[in-house]
């Protein structure tokens, strides 16, 4: 089975576990996965045999804590130890595509607001190299710091039971909060930055050519 | 050193018929080893899939779904040997040690 099907038969299968047993076997689920160092395939093949074996052994009474310890962090741990790495290759892949679907999008934003408001103002189409490379690692930045606070967040909140709403409401809040000021010195940061560096004609029309051509390549590949 | 034991055991079980994962736990529990939670077997069989001792195959199993089963390769079956060897000559000097006065005593 592919990845995309094991995660999509994993969904299904985990709703035929109690409450306790969810939480326990979820927080394993989500420890993982965000090992994205780790071998997808491997990872996903093994989270699905033990869904399989803690759905025997709750039919005997047993609890999740029961069968994979009172230590799940550790045993966690112990099981990332023997997963083999993801090929290197996949990890060009993924980036690979991840840039291509970003660049698409912004191409296609950009062209289209430049043509929407061409019709009310006087736009420019000139590109300021410096200034796009500010803009660029600005957004890059940007992304980097908000998964990266997310995993973090969530990591803090795993493996404690019982699972409770006012902490799982504080650790959103949180997330969003860091969102919430991340885009505001983000927006601060491409509204004072000084057009600067050398500059190219970069029309509207082709920008959104360029982009859309991105988008579709994205889409075709991910079907491949 | 018991790491290894452990392995051992799980290669033993996976000689005599191919199990998935619930039915290996089940049969190291029922042969006394109530000690090791059953989780623990995961980590252990990743391991010996690393090290191409076993291959894990997935069959439908009598419950319905498909499992995972793992049957030994020849690599497996040498490394059980040699495991089987070393314990063998291990067992007696390890009784040896533990319980010298026991053996005095008797004497």
């Amino acid at each position: 089975m592919t990845v995309d099907e094991l995660v999509k038969l994993n969904n299904e299968k985990r709703k035929l576990l109690t409450e306790e047993n969810e939480a326990y076997y979820t927080d394993l689920v989500v420890y993982l996965r965000m090992k994205w160092r780790l071998s997808e395939q491997q990872t996903e093949e093994v989270l699905m045999e033990m869904l399989d074996h803690l759905l025997d052994a709750q039919k005997e009474g047993k609890s999740a804590a029961e069968v994979f310890g009172d230590e799940p962090l550790q045993f966690a741990d112990s099981l990332i130890a023997e997963i083999a790495d993801e090929n290197p290759l996949n990890w060009v892949e993924f980036f690979g595509k991840l840039i291509l679907q970003l660049l698409g999008w912004i191409f296609v934003i950009r062209g289209a607001i430049i043509m929407l408001f061409s019709f009310f103002t006087e736009v420019k189409e000139t590109v300021y190299m410096l200034q796009a490379a500010v803009f660029a690692t600005t957004i890059s930045l940007f992304i980097i710091f908000n998964i990266w606070f997310m995993l973090k967040t969530v990591k803090k909140n795993l493996f404690v039971f019982p699972k409770e709403k006012k902490r799982e409401r504080k650790a959103s809040m949180q997330v969003g909060l860091a969102a919430g000021l991340s885009m505001l010195v983000l927006l601060l940061i491409i509204k004072f930055t000084p057009e600067m560096g050398p500059t190219f004609h970069f029309p509207a029309y082709l920008s959104l050519v360029l982009g859309g051509i991105m988008l579709l390549v994205h889409h075709f590949l991910k079907k491949v | 050193m018991l790491k290894g034991i452990l392995e051992g055991c799980i290669l033993a079980i996976i000689e005599r018929e191919a199990v998935y994962g619930y039915t290996l736990s089940k049969q190291l529990h029922e042969n006394g080893l109530t000690e090791i939670s059953e989780g623990t077997i995961y980590p252990v069989l990743l391991r010996l899939q690393k090290n191409g001792y076993i291959v894990g195959e997935m069959r439908p199993s009598e419950a319905g779904p498909d499992r995972k089963y793992y049957t030994l390769t020849p690599e497996g079956k040498q490394a059980l040997e040699q495991i089987r060897k070393e314990w063998k000559s291990l067992v007696p000097s390890v009784n040896n040690i533990l319980f010298k006065e026991w053996y005095d005593d008797g004497r």
